[in-house]
């Protein structure tokens, strides 16, 4: 069989697991997300669990019978998630001719993309970290060997790093029966355009009439960074891998407060979040900011409610880092532990960081004028009565990264502390690009009669 | 009727906000013609773009293979170049490639005096060098391309 097909299989395989994970969720209201975000939310979840079973199962399979462990998997889990009952969606009002002109420019962005994305190379870590992982995995029939973690045969650091991208792309290779680091950067512009569906569903399941959710979305193309940055969605790095989970996780946010945690949009959201972690160490951070938001707005603080939203994001990152320190891995040689006493030692870089962090956000090269419109957004959301819960949400959800990710380089061992920044900032800054860009979506007008209408909702 | 205006004119702000958005993201565009491309479509032209561009080593994947197939199974390998430099990244693909293929990696910087001493020590079957021309001291050198060379080791 040729291999185009076989990658083909992998990802349906890939697709359903996560259509099946995400139905079983959102249970019967499957219909009310728009199928955009359907799709990328199934190639999160579905990403997430052949990786975690790839890391679970390739202890004890390997090759044909990891293959078929886990596509049987998929389907189970298929089977299952067919008998959620669903109730169909309420038809939305009809396409304007503003509607499908937004609708042909995504056309022709997602054209483009696919044009231009296999004309990018891998980038540095891309090839040094996540790739160079699934190709040893590969060579492992599937799954990295457990002498890997405490000894790894060759001198590349970062053992302690998750592996969501490295086994999801030794998944497309254990399908193909060969490294392939052509076909493998399908995953950049798949995640991209999980990006743009999930921009799309949750700016309007949040209220957002559509042709403003759309625009929202279509614009995300011209973020530079995504496109022309050296460090873009194409180039096979983990960043927008993770801004995707963060903006699936934190979309969900505002529900949460109204709907409690027994209901779909918390279920979604814990497994969502959960997967933050899994895909890089900073996701730990990310998951902890979002879990703390999450808790706060319940509307009964149950420690029962709560564990509703931790558990998946905890089990994921105790079973990761806990195998780590029984195999004996060693510690991350790149930063100092956050102590009170590493802190203060290296106290005269925190301005200069938090001003870097500050130029950082309006540098035009990279990111327009996207971090100027998302603090607009969230003054707008936040001095309307209506939207000010929602714009409070998202201003942490926001800010409380950008403050976090000044602390890594406040410890960082590389010297001079300014290339590391050069190097690693724009890169932590793009994983919460696509949820400022949904902050801009919320903040956009909205009719008179659509705004007293959530206002009478709201009383 | 000041409902209607305050939403028309916040319907201009952010026109005009994307405008600009949009603008200044499609100027950034012509950097895409700057950017390095694959030159083909082969299952490792990652690797290959990365060797032609940091040692202009052309089809770099196939040419380091045959140069570690010339060597004995659980053989080892040594590899001469600049640590914490653009020769990082290929020595760590060309240490993957050795792997793959069961041989042991060495690594020496390129830039010490005793170089030769050092690989010696390391008792290899080859030795790649990632810092130019190969250095006198190869016994039987193959300039693989620019900046990047293979040789045979002979233990004396």
């Amino acid at each position: 069989m040729s291999a185009t097909l076989l990658l083909v299989a992998a990802l349906a395989v890939i697709f359903m697991a996560g259509a099946a994970i995400f139905r079983s969720l959102a249970g019967h209201r499957t219909e009310e997300t728009l199928i955009a975000e359907r799709l990328g939310l199934s190639w999160i979840l579905g990403a997430g669990y052949v990786s975690l079973a790839t890391f679970v199962a390739g202890f004890l399979v390997k090759g044909w019978i990891l293959i078929a462990l886990i596509s049987g998997g998929a389907i189970g889990l298929f089977m299952l998630a067919r008998k959620c009952r669903t109730f169909p969606r309420a038809a939305g009002p009809r396409f304007s001719l503003r509607d499908w002109s937004l609708l042909a420019i995504l056309i022709a962005q997602a054209w483009f993309i696919l044009w231009w994305a296999p004309k990018v190379p891998l980038g540095y870590d891309a090839l040094a970290l996540w790739e160079a992982k699934a190709q040893m995995a590969f060579a492992h029939s599937g799954a990295l060997p457990v002498e890997y973690f405490s000894n790894p045969a060759v001198g590349w650091g970062h053992v302690y790093y998750p592996l969501f991208l490295p086994y999801t792309e030794s998944w497309l290779y254990l399908w193909m029966g060969r490294v392939d680091q052509a076909w493998v950067r399908i995953i950049g512009p798949i995640t991209y355009f999980a990006v743009v569906g999930i921009l799309c569903g949750a700016s309007q399941r949040l209220g957002v009439p559509r042709s403003a959710a759309w625009t929202g979305a279509a614009s995300f193309f011209f973020v530079p960074y995504c496109i022309t940055g050296d460090w873009g969605a194409f180039v096979g790095y983990a960043d927008l891998p993770l801004g995707v989970i963060y903006l699936a996780a934190a979309s969900r946010l505002p529900e949460i407060g109204s709907q409690g945690a027994s209901s779909a949009a918390a279920r979604l959201f814990a497994v969502t979040a959960g997967l933050l972690p899994w895909m890089k160490q900073e996701g730990f951070y990310l998951w902890l900011i979002l879990v703390a938001i999450a808790a706060l707005q319940l509307p009964e603080k149950k420690v029962k409610s709560i564990a509703v939203l931790v558990v998946p994001g905890m089990l994921i990152a105790a079973m990761f880092k806990g195998f780590l320190k029984v195999v004996g891995t060693a510690p991350d040689p790149f930063y100092r532990p956050p102590t009170w006493e590493n802190i203060s030692r290296n106290a005269d870089r925190i301005i200069p960081v938090f001003q870097g962090i500050g130029q950082e956000l309006l540098n035009f090269e990279h990111w327009s004028f996207l971090w100027v419109g998302a603090t607009v957004a969230l003054v707008i959301l936040l001095v309307r009565r209506q939207t000010r819960r929602t714009g409070m949400i998202f201003a942490c959800v926001v800010g409380a990264p950008l403050f976090l990710f000044g602390w890594p380089f406040v410890l960082s061992m590389y010297v001079p502390v300014e290339t590391h920044m050069q190097l690693a900032l724009p890169r932590l800054v793009f994983e919460i690009a696509p949820v400022a860009m949904l902050v801009i979506a919320l903040a956009l007008p909205r009719r008179v009669e659509q705004e007293s209408k959530e206002r009478s909702e709201t009383r | 009727m000041t409902d209607r205006r305050s939403f028309e004119w916040q319907v201009v702000g952010w026109a005009l906000f994307f405008l600009a958005f949009v603008g200044a993201g499609a100027v950034t565009f012509d950097r895409l013609a700057k950017q390095q491309h694959v030159m083909d479509q082969s299952p490792h032209n990652s690797s290959d773009a990365c060797y032609w561009r940091e040692l202009k080593l052309p089809d770099g994947s196939r040419r380091v293979e045959e140069s570690l197939a010339l060597l004995p199974k659980g053989g080892r390998v040594v590899l001469l170049y600049r640590p914490g430099t653009y020769q990082s990244l290929p020595a760590q693909l060309i240490s993957l490639a050795a792997w793959r293929r069961g041989l042991q990696v060495a690594e020496v910087p390129a830039e010490a005096s005793d170089a030769r001493q050092q690989v010696a020590m390391h008792e290899p079957d080859g030795v790649f060098t990632l810092d130019g021309q190969s250095p006198e001291w190869f016994s039987s050198p193959r300039q693989l391309g620019e900046n990047c060379a293979f040789s045979l080791f002979e233990r004396k």
